[in-house]
């Protein structure tokens, strides 16, 4: 929910609140106010009837006055008045074409119960129709709800437009704050507000924009500069023993003390190279999109590999659909296709099997092997590797699930059948 | 043949000289741009050896300056950054070749001699060795006189062989030169035996002598 719609419909519910809770106040006080004046006017009618029947002047009467019942009599004692509301039904006969309308009518009733010098005792009834001042308490109903209508539509309009205008520089920047990219080197465009606030928020993410990227950029030095710095030495390292090997009289044990030396050098620059590799791929620095023809990759990656699998005697099986072209970074997909192919042989098992299956929507690579003796979900992660074998560096998957996130395709492991399975979803 | 090697690491640039001095080659040295820049407006060399990353300035401008005199002049880019970028440029701007650091001397030694081969007579030198005889533009490969039937594996490893003859050749140089330093298998080279396997195998049946000699697992010796 954003925010104009939050504090909107806050000022709406309470506006509501207000405006109905008037209403109802308006209403009692109205109706009370009217009830009191009415009351006075019965009164003042039944104190009219009473004088008349006191100075025995002549009364309209149509029809003799009842014998009041006992207990009636009992319960009211004498100069009693009530009043309360009472329905009256009307039967009024239609005209000629009109049909006759039954209905009960609202009316404001006071009951007198007085005894007269006479001796008599009288019950005196007034009435008057509340007809009339319901219709007025519904024409202030009605109109206190056309103003509440009003006023809150009309908040509505100027509180939504308003805020747009307010808000729109903030939506911008919100805007250019997610398509920033540390890679482009560029800084941050913000357009500027009125409003403190959003000026205040506008030099904060200037601010930590041009820090990250100034330490981001220290970083990509940092990393550069030391796999350079251990590039040399280790060639240095390398070339002196190649030198070392070449000389006639070294004895078995010493030649075997410089094979180990010079294959722990290997190993170290192998790993050197991979982690430049995995820091250039977080860093995000193949981002050149083009066409990729991975059928024609994969089939490639698999001849160049041709002896690898023959030196394990493997099975290889493939269903690659022709022409699946992927919109990505060349680098990056053969990274994946040669880490994936190079992980199925070297974890195979002598005389094993591999599946590869190539669709637009999903990448399939199988192998058979031994079960993993690390739990699936390190799989992934960064030297997490089952087996101990110095060829193997430990960063291969971390590669290919980095790339799989930055492409936005989903990776799977499971171990099913005897086979390590590995799809890539694109 | 004359080389200038260009490289800031003096440790480096011994290495180099003291491999590459055992065959016709005359190695020259430079440690900075200066000295190098010197040396190029001085002497002609047949290859340049050149270190992209030196401590007064860069390798390119050398290459541009060495393309401008000669631009028949090898040129065989050591770089420590594995950038595609950079090897796009430098080959761009006339580079022969380019190998990123580490490197395996008899990788080195072996690009050096498809380079003095490419330029000095547009590859149609022939490569001899004793009764073998190669001719690299049509990959042909003859034992006294026979044309003997090589696949592309087995062509490349006799020539990395023959370009590296009298010298012990580790098993992980012969894999990267083979496979590409892509291929991250250095514990298990049985494929390296199938195809030496096959090698020595046609070249002996050719009557040729097997000039392969095993060094204790390490690597393979080509010698007489």
């Amino acid at each position: 929910m954003k925010l104009i719609e939050r504090t909107g419909r806050s000022y709406l519910i309470l506006s509501l609140v207000i405006f109905v809770l008037f209403g109802i106040v308006l209403y009692f006080t109205l109706t009370a106010v009217m009830n009191n004046r009415l009351d006075e006017k019965l009164l003042y009618n039944k104190e009219v009837l009473s004088k008349r029947i006191k100075y025995d002047y002549p009364l309209t009467i149509f029809e003799e006055p009842e014998e009041l019942t006992t207990s009636e009599n009992l319960l009211f004692p004498n100069d009693t008045i009530v009043y309360k509301d009472t329905l009256i039904f009307h039967a009024i006969e239609g005209l000629e074409g009109v049909e006759n309308t039954e209905e009960f009518e609202k009316y404001r009733q006071l009951t007198a119960y007085e005894t007269f010098p006479t001796g008599k005792r009288y019950k005196i009834i007034a009435r008057n129709s509340l007809v009339r001042n319901q219709d007025f308490v519904t024409i202030i109903t009605l109109l206190t709800i056309f103003i509440t209508l009003l006023l809150v539509a009309g908040l509505w309009f100027f509180n939504t437009r308003t805020a747009n205008k307010i808000w729109k520089p903030f939506y911008h920047n919100l805007n250019s704050l997610k398509n920033f990219s540390i890679q482009d080197q560029k800084s941050i465009e913000l357009r500027t507000s009125k409003i403190d606030e959003f000026t205040e928020l506008n030099g904060s993410i200037k601010s930590l924009t041009e820090k990250l990227s100034s330490d981001y950029n220290n970083l990509k030095e940092f990393t550069e500069n030391a796999s350079h710095e251990m590039q040399t030495p280790l060639a240095i390292m390398q070339s002196k023993i190649e030198l070392l090997l070449q000389s006639t009289n070294l004895n078995k044990s010493e030649i075997k003390q410089l094979q180990s030396i010079y294959q722990a050098g290997q190993r170290l620059s192998k790993l050197n190279k991979t982690l430049l590799t995995l820091a250039k791929v977080e860093n995000r620095q193949f981002s050149e999109i083009e066409e990729v023809n991975l059928s024609e990759l994969i089939n490639n990656k698999i001849e160049i590999y041709e002896d690898f699998i023959m030196a394990k005697k493997l099975d290889i099986e493939t269903e690659i659909e022709p022409g699946v072209i992927l919109e990505t970074n060349s680098t990056m997909t053969d990274m994946l296709v040669t880490n994936l192919l190079s992980n199925a042989i070297r974890h195979n098992i002598e005389n094993g099997s591999i599946f590869i299956k190539l669709s637009t929507t999903h990448f399939h690579i199988s192998n058979s092997g031994n079960e993993l003796t690390i739990s699936p979900e390190n799989l992934f992660n960064r030297f997490k590797k089952a087996s101990s074998s110095a060829d193997s560096s430990g960063l291969g998957l971390a590669i290919v699930k980095k790339i799989c996130e930055i492409n936005d395709w989903k990776i799977d492991y499971t171990f099913l059948d005897e086979q390590h399975q590995i799809i890539v979803r694109f | 043949m004359k080389i200038l090697i260009v490289e800031d690491e003096i440790e480096l640039i011994e290495s180099m000289t003291t491999y590459l001095q055992n065959e016709d080659f005359i190695c020259e040295k430079a440690t900075n741009f200066f000295d190098a820049e010197d040396k190029l407006i001085s002497f002609n060399y047949d290859v340049v050896i050149l270190d992209i990353t030196l401590p007064d300035g860069s390798g390119i401008d050398l290459l541009k300056m060495i393309k401008e005199k000669d631009s028949k002049v090898g040129v065989l880019i050591v770089s420590a950054k594995d950038s595609l970028d950079d090897k796009l440029e430098g080959l761009d701007l006339g580079a022969d070749d380019y190998i990123t650091k580490p490197f395996h001397l008899a990788e080195l030694n072996s690009r050096i001699n498809s380079l003095l081969r490419r330029q000095k007579f547009d590859g149609n030198d022939m490569i001899t060795f004793n009764e073998i005889e190669i001719d690299p533009t049509s990959k042909e490969v003859t034992i006294n006189n026979r044309l003997i039937e090589l696949t592309k594996k087995e062509y490349n490893l006799l020539l990395y062989f023959i370009a590296n003859k009298n010298k012990v050749v580790t098993k992980e140089s012969i894999a990267e030169h083979l496979w590409g330093d892509e291929i991250e298998m250095a514990d298990s080279f049985d494929f390296i035996y199938t195809h030496l396997g096959n090698l020595r195998k046609k070249i002996k049946k050719y009557g040729a002598n097997d000039y392969v000699k095993t060094m204790y697992g390490l690597g393979y010796k080509f010698s007489e």
